[in-house]
């Protein structure tokens, strides 16, 4: 069977109503899980799809919603046990008839990343075996329902598009304020659904028919498939859990979904029979409106949380690229990605609409890395990613693992290009960078370089990849070397423009190579581009310039209407107005007298900005980055820490003299890249929030605070098994270890992991921590320290690594003494 | 909803700051105030149930959840209903949090975190507020609002809670093996309805799991004293 099932020229599809409420009125006996019934009791389950049959169903849904392998690890059947039974049950109860039967696949009940554990292979392997199992039993087509997170919904979507040949319909649940509770919004839900293979899509569960119509209504806008409504039969009665909206009321609203464009009907909690009844003779009445709507697809990119509008002029930042930045180059070097993660932080702050990820540099394994950084930048920010890689292995790992849709940077004329790039925009229907270049090299004309435009178009077309998923890069060349190539840039942006209303791209700072006032050229430059109809500027929104030129080409535009967005950028930016003498800020230092350096008072006070500025200072007077740690940094930190004990100071306070101190270190990290060295480390601690604990922030506080004080943390993050912890000791022979717990519950966890900890050959020493931890505690679980709050880890670990020098010293001291 | 000057009070000792007139991080929370409004999106979920007095605790119908213990059965003794509810502040809230950490601003993340565990509190109080207010309570007293984890009222309890009231649908929480709750700033309540009027039972050291470590009790102090 093809997707035909849903096309909507063939009329509205009847789907069936709720299984839940047909099994409570059943009045069976309690079963551990409700898909037990399809063993236990299959006369009664098939008996509800009959009935749902006779009510007028065209498809019946197998009773297989929570039949996930993790669920079923523990109990009397298997997975596959339920689902083949469950499939056959409506088998069963469809033979004879033209009723389709669809494997029903619910929400695991995990916690994906970023908020949990679950990673998206974890997801997709969970549910392709559920698929596979469906198959194997005979399903005519696969639902994947009442999913709220998105990226849980794509696992399961890609899943049963690689594992079957079914048509899948996937509808989610949304709150009335038309996002999800993981905060996606339908439009966001159905780029990436679209994009990742759904024959159709929808909405079921969780509100009634009337609050389920203007998220329908919006949702029929921005898709061109066929588009499902299974809403619940009102809200239920918390008195008595009943739902009461009547079931001719439920399809009187049904007739507005149809109108908006929906053409596949049906039930969620509370709905019956009668209810799918109501609905059949609905749409014998009304069969001619289920094709009333014309509708079209969106082109737009989206995070799971926000989707990009691609009308008008958008930035793309530019600042994930090693290329010649020596800091980000060690970082990853390095495995640590908190460093992306503050530029995506820092890029959207600026007024970026998308990143541009791009990690591919000698020493690294961009097929595992390019998707490592795009989990860290999703866990924080939520812009649509471009993915920016020559690597399609990386590629098509890291277009797996976004949460939403991407687009991809980029394919070329080159016919090697265009084979490897192509196939994967197709498969992921990703828009795509089209660099103006080929085996020729770089066409020196608006002419040539349109000419390889419109082969690379051709091209795609063979994949069906339509020319509106293109994003043309007419590329910039540096003026100073070649004077007329911005001219040919331009030109070509314009018959692009004009002639295809296709969309470009254009890396910006090229073109001022070489030559003195560059941001002024590069200014000019986007400008100029922005004029010929440049779609996407890739910049570094940092950069005031640029962004000002943009802010000022949208009011231009009209883009930017009644200039709000222009007047509140410059209205009140001090950098535009002079500031009269007397309110100059006072200079920090001069406050307390009692500071030897401002850098000093900078961090004491939680002053980064100040702090970061001072010690580029220190940097750039001739004092080494050592000194500079010792004399001032160390010093300030000791001083908050004591007034902190003393109860001068609170906690926050501590935390922003540590971030001040953070911000130090990062300026001392950049001079020490930009020379090729690496800092020195105390030592290497592991951090870890307990196994089943999710608040980590505790766990946090004192992994900055270790920072400060110079130990290389290794932060295993929250929810951590004792495996991952024991595994991490190893790899990095850390010689400390450091757990947190906030629940009674999740002591059981610790207590495992330091158990774990204490089988090594060599184990470390464990300090814990947490709200319910007591020093009792701490000793009865075999831990080495307790710590009461995060001052204390600091102490804890000048001790143990202040031995372990002692007793390397020792040691190195003895042979020496054999010698002698 | 806006702060008051007992939820700044309660906010600021949650981050550890003692004393509640340190005014910079008033002002803080008060910045804080529509960043909530704007990244939180709080949701509330309730149930009626009956109950009775059985051997093993006190017994909500239908759905046969247990209530075990001293405090379970102290607080329902004059009890005809229990109404069951939760609230959580979502995801955004979590989000926020991880981006002032990833952005180097531990102390804002703190002063969130207390913001959002008394915001959260908040919630319910409306959500009793309103409830009080329904014709359905005419004339009928509730007892103090009480959770898993008071006296000896078990966290266990939460996962069937999770279930009751079936709380990834209707509240977006999900309720880990560990028995917390994701989203962070989630919390679930049983509040006891009774036809006399009911004593205030619940708030004292007396019903804190946290009794013997608290750090207010060991300075002679309370959390909740105003």
């Amino acid at each position: 069977m093809k997707a035909d099932i849903f096309n909507p020229a063939n009329g509205v599809l009847l789907l069936d109503g709720a299984m839940g409420t047909m099994i409570q009125k059943a009045d069976l006996p309690p079963v551990p899980l409700p898909e037990y019934y399809n063993v236990e009791q299959p006369e009664a389950i098939v008996a509800i799809h009959r009935a749902y049959i006779d009510a007028g169903a065209k498809v019946i849904y197998a009773s297989t919603f929570g039949a996930s392998p993790h669920k079923y690890e523990q109990e009397r059947y298997t997975y596959d046990q339920v689902i083949e039974a469950g499939i056959a049950n409506a088998k069963k109860a469809a033979q004879g008839s033209d009723v389709k039967v669809a494997l029903d696949l619910g929400p695991l009940g995990v916690l994906m990343e970023p908020m949990g554990k679950t990673t998206f292979e974890d997801a997709y392997q969970e549910y392709a075996q559920m698929v596979t199992a469906g198959v194997a039993a005979g399903a005519d087509l696969i639902v994947i329902e009442t999913m709220t997170d998105l990226y849980e919904a794509k696992a399961a979507l890609r899943a049963a598009k690689e594992n079957s040949d079914l048509p899948v319909l996937v509808t989610m649940t949304f709150e009335a304020s038309g996002r999800t509770f993981m905060g996606t919004p339908v439009e966001a839900a159905a780029l990436t659904l679209e994009a990742n293979g759904a024959d159709a899509i929808g909405i079921n569960c969780s509100l009634g028919p009337d609050q389920l119509l203007p998220l329908l209504e919006r949702l029929c806008k921005v898709t061109a498939l066929p588009v499902a409504a299974k809403p619940n039969a009102g809200l239920p009665d918390p008195f008595t859990g009943h739902y009461h909206l009547p079931d001719d009321e439920f399809a009187r609203t049904a007739v507005k979904f149809m109108e908006a464009g929906v053409s596949i009907l049906g039930g969620c909690c509370g709905t019956t029979p009668a209810t799918i009844q109501a609905l059949d003779q609905l749409i014998a009445r009304r069969q001619e409106q289920s094709c009333r709507a014309e509708r079209t697809k969106q082109e737009g990119i989206c995070s799971a949380l926000r989707v990009l509008d691609l009308d008008g002029i958008r930035v793309v930042g530019e600042r994930i690229n090693p290329t010649g930045k020596k800091r980000l180059q060690q970082a990853l070097l390095e495995g640590d990605l908190d460093l992306c993660a503050r530029l995506a932080i820092e890029q959207k702050e600026a007024g970026a609409d998308l990143l541009d990820v791009n990690v591919g540099m000698p020493g690294v394994d961009e097929v595992s890395l390019l998707p490592a950084v795009v989990r860290k930048i999703q866990s924080v920010c939520d812009l649509p990613l471009l993915l920016d890689s020559s690597n399609p292995k990386a590629l098509e790992a890291a277009l797996r693992v976004v949460n939403g849709k991407a687009a991809i940077n980029s394919v070329n004329g080159k016919q090697e290009s265009l084979d490897a790039i192509l196939p994967l925009a197709a498969r992921y229907h990703a828009p795509l960078v089209a660099l103006c270049l080929d085996e020729n090299g770089l066409p020196d004309t608006a002419q040539k370089r349109i000419a390889v435009a419109k082969r690379i178009a051709d091209e795609a077309a063979k994949y069906g990849i339509d020319r509106s998923l293109l994003w043309f890069d007419c590329l910039s060349l540096t003026i100073s070397a070649q004077q007329d190539q911005a001219r040919e840039t331009l030109k070509a942006i314009t018959w692009l423009k004009d002639n295809w209303k296709a969309r470009t791209i254009l890396g910006v700072s090229n073109i001022s190579f070489g030559l003195p006032a560059r941001p002024m050229m590069n200014q000019t430059f986007l400008t100029a581009a922005m004029q010929a109809g440049l779609n996407f500027a890739i910049i570094n929104p940092s950069l005031t310039g640029l962004m000002d030129a943009v802010a000022c080409f949208k009011a231009i535009s009209g883009e930017d209407e009644g200039l709000r967005d222009y007047v509140a950028r410059f209205a009140n930016r001090p950098d535009l107005k002079p500031i009269p003498t007397a309110s100059m800020p006072q200079p920090v230092a001069e406050e307390n007298s009692s500071f030897d350096h401002p850098l000093q008072a900078a961090i004491y006070k939680g002053l980064s900005t100040q702090a970061a500025k001072e010690a580029r200072a220190l940097l750039a007077s001739g004092q080494g980055e050592l000194e500079l740690t010792e004399t001032h940094l160390i010093p300030a930190l000791d001083w908050v820490g004591k007034d902190y004990e003393q109860g001068k100071l609170y906690l926050p306070s501590l935390l922003q003299a540590a971030s001040a101190a953070q911000a130090v270190f990062e300026v001392l990290k950049e001079s020490m890249a930009a020379k090729g060295e690496k800092q020195t480390t105390k030592g290497t601690i592991v951090l870890a929030t307990v196994q089943g604990d999710i608040h980590d922030i505790g766990k946090n506080i004192v992994k900055t605070l270790l920072e400060n004080y110079g130990y290389s943390v290794i932060d295993l993050g929250k929810d951590v098994a004792p495996e991952t912890v024991v595994e991490a000791v190893v790899k990095h022979q850390a010689p400390l270890v450091g757990l947190s717990a906030l629940m009674t519950t999740t002591l059981p966890a610790m207590e495992k992991t330091i158990e774990q900890l204490h089988q090594l050959a060599n184990p470390p020493k464990i300090m814990v921590g947490g709200a319910v931890v007591t020093p009792e505690a701490a000793i009865a679980m075999g831990a080495d320290y307790y710590c009461k709050d995060a001052r204390e880890d600091i102490a804890v670990a000048d001790e143990v690594f202040g031995t372990l020098a002692s007793e390397s010293a020792s040691r190195t001291d003895q042979p020496q003494e054999e010698q002698r | 909803m806006k702060w008051n000057e007992n939820d700044l009070r309660m906010a600021l000792r949650y981050a550890h700051i003692k004393d509640e007139k340190a005014s910079l991080f008033r002002d803080w929370l008060m910045a804080l105030e529509p960043v909530l409004q704007e990244v939180i999106m709080p949701k509330v979920t309730w149930r009626v149930f009956s109950c009775q007095k059985e051997e093993d605790g006190i017994a909500l119908e239908p759905g046969h959840l247990v209530l075990p213990g001293n405090l379970a059965r102290s607080m329902l003794r004059d009890c005809q209903q229990v109404i069951v509810a939760a609230a959580s502040l979502g995801h955004g809230f979590d989000r926020q949090t991880s981006l002032y950490e990833a952005g180097n601003e531990p102390a804002r993340a703190l002063l969130w975190d207390a913001a959002g565990s008394v915001w959260i509190e908040k919630v319910m109080d409306e959500l009793e507020t309103v409830l009080k207010a329904r014709p359905e309570f005419e004339n009928r007293f509730f007892t103090d609002r009480f959770s898993c984890g008071y006296g000896d009222l078990p966290l266990a309890l939460q996962k069937e809670i999770g279930a009751l009231l079936n709380l990834p649908l209707r509240c977006g929480i999900q309720v880990l093996d560990s028995c917390m709750m994701a989203p962070t700033k989630s919390i679930t309540a049983f509040i006891g309805v009774a036809d006399k009027p009911q004593p205030a039972r619940i708030r004292g050291c007396a019903v804190c799991r946290m009794n013997l470590q608290c750090t207010y009790r060991q300075k002679g102090k309370t959390c909740h004293e105003s």
